[in-house]
């Protein structure tokens, strides 16, 4: 049976940064805060589905900035996540032309969220672009550069993961892999300028 | 190999910090001096981010499936017990209702000359003694001749708890409730007095009944209830629990 560990907001963003297996601190987050962000998106126009979606994103977003040190804990994880909640729903609201984007934006009175994450939010779009790119590689591809790059296995441990020969050959396939899909990205500038404001954070 | 391949799987190496010192050198004196090589390093670099972004949304993805399903198992028994408590209070609040419906009903319905006829049953000597075995008055009430044994009892110069009790029933029958009273009362008195026991326990009964139809609900229940109260009495199943509330409301709305 596992065991459902709960953290302090200290515990929970140095979880995070240490580069362990997140999903302990993802299904904190989900058993937390899952149910009060939903209700902001319902009550906002939203169905349950888009709930859901969105706190993917703000999930997604609220990993991303710990993880390039865009949070620190002045605020509360809490007051965090919903303000991270309402300004992307805004935006989804806004990508549909929603009236009710206006008025969402005129109850809130100014834009409380700081630069840093209003890049993330708004670079949200062109990262799920380079996602689907990335998924057109083929799954082989995509499975080398998911274990170097996001797992941080070492070639020994994708070697035992796959079929090729020798760390060599995965080495080989893995640069050639990034390479492919580096040039697919270039091919869409658009999606790269906005992606090349995130890596100035690192 | 070409150059851009050379330049490229170098470039990636040093992004994976995965140069020797030589190679880290001479990388980093390229990259200070060359601009299409730091384009490609920054183009790597997002590339690189692209397929974390990939990897922490599926992670997200994932997760959010498990916990999706988590949640619905959770909700499920709350769901149910809540669904069970509604139903026990729907079914709760249904039988408060008709307790409701049938105490209004009961309360309108019930009356002291309704209660009488649902449960008074003219007294009749039993058909298993021989009429020599009778007394006169026996005779005379076996045969219904109410007239005649008022007649006859008024000639009785010492009735027995007998004779009274069957001159109350006589004058019940005649619808003479106070001397039907009188006579139930005499025929318990006069056991009193001699401390016998004929038609002692028929003589309350009757008595009791006999003030339920005269409307005298405050005499007939203390009887009723002393009857309901003794298992062993004659008429203790004519009276149960039921009935002796029928009475109290009977009273409450005299």
């Amino acid at each position: 049976m596992e065991v459902v560990k709960n953290y302090t907001d200290r515990e929970l963003l140095a979880a995070i940064k240490s580069g362990r297996d997140i999903n302990p601190v993802l299904k904190y987050l989900y058993r937390q805060y899952f149910d009060g962000l939903c209700i902001y998106v319902e009550q906002n126009s939203g169905s349950h589905q888009d709930a859901e979606d969105i706190f993917q994103e703000v999930l997604v977003s609220f990993i991303e900035l710990v993880k390039l040190d865009k949070f620190r804990g002045d605020s509360s994880v809490k007051t965090f996540l919903f303000s991270l909640n309402r300004n992307i729903w805004l935006n989804e609201l806004k990508r549909k032309g929603r009236a009710q984007a206006r008025e969402l934006k005129y109850e809130k009175g100014k834009e409380d969220q700081a630069p840093d994450t209003a890049i993330v939010i708004a670079g949200r779009e062109s990262r799920r672009q380079v996602m689907e790119i990335v998924t057109r590689l083929g799954e082989g591809c995509k499975k080398i550069l998911l274990a170097f790059y996001y797992e941080n296995l070492s070639m020994k441990e994708i070697l035992a993961q796959t079929e090729y020969e020798s760390e060599q050959v995965v080495r080989n396939k893995k640069y050639k892999c990034l390479k492919q899909l580096e040039q697919m990205l270039v091919e869409n500038p658009n999606m790269t300028n906005t992606l090349k404001t995130a890596v100035n954070y690192e | 190999m070409n150059d851009n391949f050379t330049n490229t799987t170098l470039l990636i190496r040093y992004m994976d910090q995965e140069l020797s010192p030589e190679e880290l050198a001479s990388m980093e004196v390229n990259l200070a001096t060359n601009k299409n090589l730091q384009a490609e390093l920054e183009n790597l670099k997002n590339t690189r981010l692209s397929i974390s972004g990939l990897g922490l949304r599926e992670q997200v993805a994932r997760v959010h499936g498990e916990m999706m399903q988590e949640m619905k198992e959770v909700s499920k028994p709350f769901g149910k017990i809540r669904s069970i408590t509604r139903l026990s209070m729907r079914i709760a609040a249904g039988i408060i209702v008709l307790i409701i419906a049938g105490a209004s009903y009961q309360y309108f319905v019930i009356t002291p000359e309704r209660l009488f006829n649902e449960n008074y049953s003219t007294y009749t000597i039993g058909s298993s003694r021989a009429a020599d075995e009778l007394s006169p008055l026996e005779k005379v009430f076996r045969q219904k001749d109410f007239k005649t044994t008022i007649a006859l009892f008024n000639t009785i110069p010492n009735p027995d708890p007998r004779d009274y009790f069957l001159a109350g029933n006589t004058y019940l029958e005649v619808g003479d409730l106070s001397k039907a009273i009188l006579h139930f009362n005499n025929c318990i008195a006069t056991n009193h007095a001699f401390q016998t026991t004929a038609y002692l326990e028929d003589a309350e009964y009757y008595l009791a009944i006999t003030y339920l139809k005269n409307k005298e609900i405050n005499k007939a229940l203390p009887l009723f209830e002393k009857i309901h109260k003794q298992p062993l009495h004659l008429y203790h199943d004519k009276v149960n629990s039921w009935f002796i509330n029928k009475v109290k409301v009977a009273g409450w709305k005299k």
